[in-house]
């Protein structure tokens, strides 16, 4: 409120009207008066004054009802009542009902008087700022609300939609169960993985990274399994033979990937796996921890580390090959696994998840071991493949 | 920044960057703009990621360093190492094939004349290599000794970004 802001001044007394005029105008302050309660009750309506200056004793309307009346109208408009002396039972009331302060005739010293409006009309000022404040907040913030929604609407949507790449969970390809899970540290992943017939004797199979979290990795997920696809399908027409052998693969890959400039690296082993004899031949683009299998309950880590795709490095993809005997099983998980709590060294995780291996036949168990369900708390995303060959399949 | 932090140090043309905590992929933006000013405007003979003192750094992070090594090598004569003694990141790094693009330097750095005579036995490095091997080394020591004698040289890399950027 600016010094301008006028000063209304209600009092049936002329000679204190004028001395309270004559101080608060020397203070700066623009005054008009009015000479009983309903009076200045209109006034106070038509001209808006910033501050109010009311006598509690006056004939006609009493000064209590006048101070509802003004409140009832503005709230937050100041309110300040001149009590007699010996009439501090009015004022104590009066403050009761909302009036901002008082002063007490006679006013000896004006300046207590300027003092006191402009304390007033300062306070009065703050308090509307305030809310001014809190309502373009709550303003804000019910925008905020609505774009959040939206956009976790479209997360949601585009989560449904990368869920629907994945693979069917528990799939059965002659004598071998595909199962996967996927938890994603936001609505989207940067994981993701497959698995699929290549011809009638052998399976591909396969789990990505893509460097960061949420939708722009999610993104690239789509263009690899697009792109991943798009081999099989090469192989499906005898075009082709790249998906069969994972080096090669993974060279693909990477030269498909690097063009498209996303500056986000993919870490991804790969591994094709025929049917009847369980030779199963991989290839690592920087896939960490690395794979696990089982043969009864000896469990072997798959070493092999590479270069990631799309990134700047020298060196090739790592790769080997083993056998996956009849009822073995073959274990695939994200770096995401390496932070689940408790705080664990990677080397510490890595042997307790082989211990985990070497006596689960199911993937369920051992999430249940890991403590990860749906809803977990994660700091990045978690994916498991989990590959099981049957025990009658020799 | 809630999780981890990045500093950096510089003595004659050997930027020291000391990663601290968690670095996460919130910090990668700030860090990637500060090296991109670095290699833009400043003199770079080397680049020496100190992660001795990081708890973790997660995919991007580790990304951004393959791209870094990657245009320093580029500017004639440069090079870039990490000192790391994390068996968790080295794990991840060699997972990675980093140790084959990055001088991964796991011991503690030893005196100037220990590293003369080690290098005086490995032929296969050209002497321009080993030298600038023994310069970055010695300017991370340097450069670290006199942060812990109290007198710091270090500045976070995010408030460097918001003074240049005024």
């Amino acid at each position: 409120m600016s010094n301008e802001a006028a000063v209304l001044l209600i009092d049936d007394d002329e000679m204190v009207r004028r001395a309270f005029r004559r101080a608060l105008e020397r203070g700066g302050l623009a005054v008009i008066e009015a000479e009983d309660g309903a009076s200045g009750l209109q006034m106070a309506r038509e001209q808006v004054p910033g501050a109010v200056m009311l006598d509690l004793r006056m004939p006609g309307m009493d000064g209590l009802d006048v101070l509802s009346d003004l409140l009832r109208d503005d709230p937050e408009r100041p309110v300040v009542v001149v009590s007699g002396q010996g009439t501090m039972t009015d004022a104590v009331e009066a403050l009761r009902r909302g009036a901002w302060d008082f002063v007490s005739k006679p006013v000896m010293e004006p300046s207590l008087l300027v003092r006191t409006v402009r304390r007033a009309l300062e306070k009065a000022a703050l308090l509307r700022q305030n809310r001014e404040y809190s309502e373009s907040l709550r303003r804000m913030n019910e925008q905020l609300s609505a774009a959040l929604e939206e956009v976790r609407t479209d997360q949601q949507a585009a989560r449904q939609l990368q869920f629907q790449l994945l693979p069917p969970d528990g799939l059965c390809m002659t004598g071998y169960t595909c199962s996967r899970r996927l938890f994603p540290s936001q609505l989207m992943s940067g994981d993701f993985l497959d698995y699929f017939p290549l011809g009638p004797d052998r399976l591909g199979l396969y789990v990505a990274d893509v460097a960061g979290h949420g939708a722009a990795s999610a993104f690239m997920t789509a263009i690899l399994s697009t792109l991943v696809d798009k081999y099989r399908e090469l192989f499906e027409s005898r075009a082709d033979e790249t998906i069969l052998d994972p080096d090669q693969l993974l060279t693909r890959l990477d030269a498909d990937l690097v063009p498209l400039q996303l500056k986000r690296h993919v870490t991804m082993f790969y591994a094709v796996l025929e049917r009847a004899s369980g030779r199963l031949v991989y290839g690592n683009a920087g896939a960490f921890p690395f794979p696990l299998v089982a043969d009864g309950n000896t469990v072997t880590e798959l070493e092999c580390v590479g270069r990631p795709l799309n990134l700047p490095c020298s060196g090739g993809f790592g790769r080997g090959e083993t056998v996956l005997h009849p009822a073995g099983r073959l274990l695939i998980a994200s770096d995401g696994v390496l932070e689940l709590p408790p705080k664990q060294t990677h080397k510490a995780r890595r042997e307790s998840l082989a211990r985990l291996l070497s006596n689960s036949w199911y993937i369920d168990s051992m999430l249940a071991e890991l403590g990860l369900h749906d809803g977990t708390p994660l700091s990045d995303d978690v994916a498991f493949l989990f590959l099981k060959r049957e025990s009658t399949n020799a | 920044m809630p999780n981890g932090h990045v500093t950096h140090a510089e003595r004659n043309g050997i930027h020291v960057l000391r990663y601290f905590g968690k670095v996460d992929y919130m910090a990668a933006p700030a860090i990637q703009r500060f090296l991109d000013d670095l290699l833009e405007h400043e003199r770079v003979s080397g680049l020496v990621f100190d992660l001795t003192s990081a708890e973790g750094l997660d995919s991007t992070n580790l990304g951004l360093l393959a791209r870094v090594n990657d245009r320093v090598h580029d500017a004639a004569g440069a090079g870039s190492m990490i000192v790391s003694r994390s068996e968790d990141i080295n794990d991840v790094l060699r997972s990675m094939g980093l140790d084959r693009i990055f001088e991964i330097v796991t011991d503690e750095p030893a005196p100037l004349h220990d590293c003369c005579a080690k290098e005086s036995i490995d032929v296969d490095r050209p002497p321009s290599e080993s030298e600038l091997r023994h310069t970055m080394l010695e300017a991370h020591r340097a450069l670290v000794d006199l942060s812990d004698a109290g007198r710091e040289q270090f500045h976070d890399v995010v408030a460097c970004l918001e003074k240049s950027q005024g």
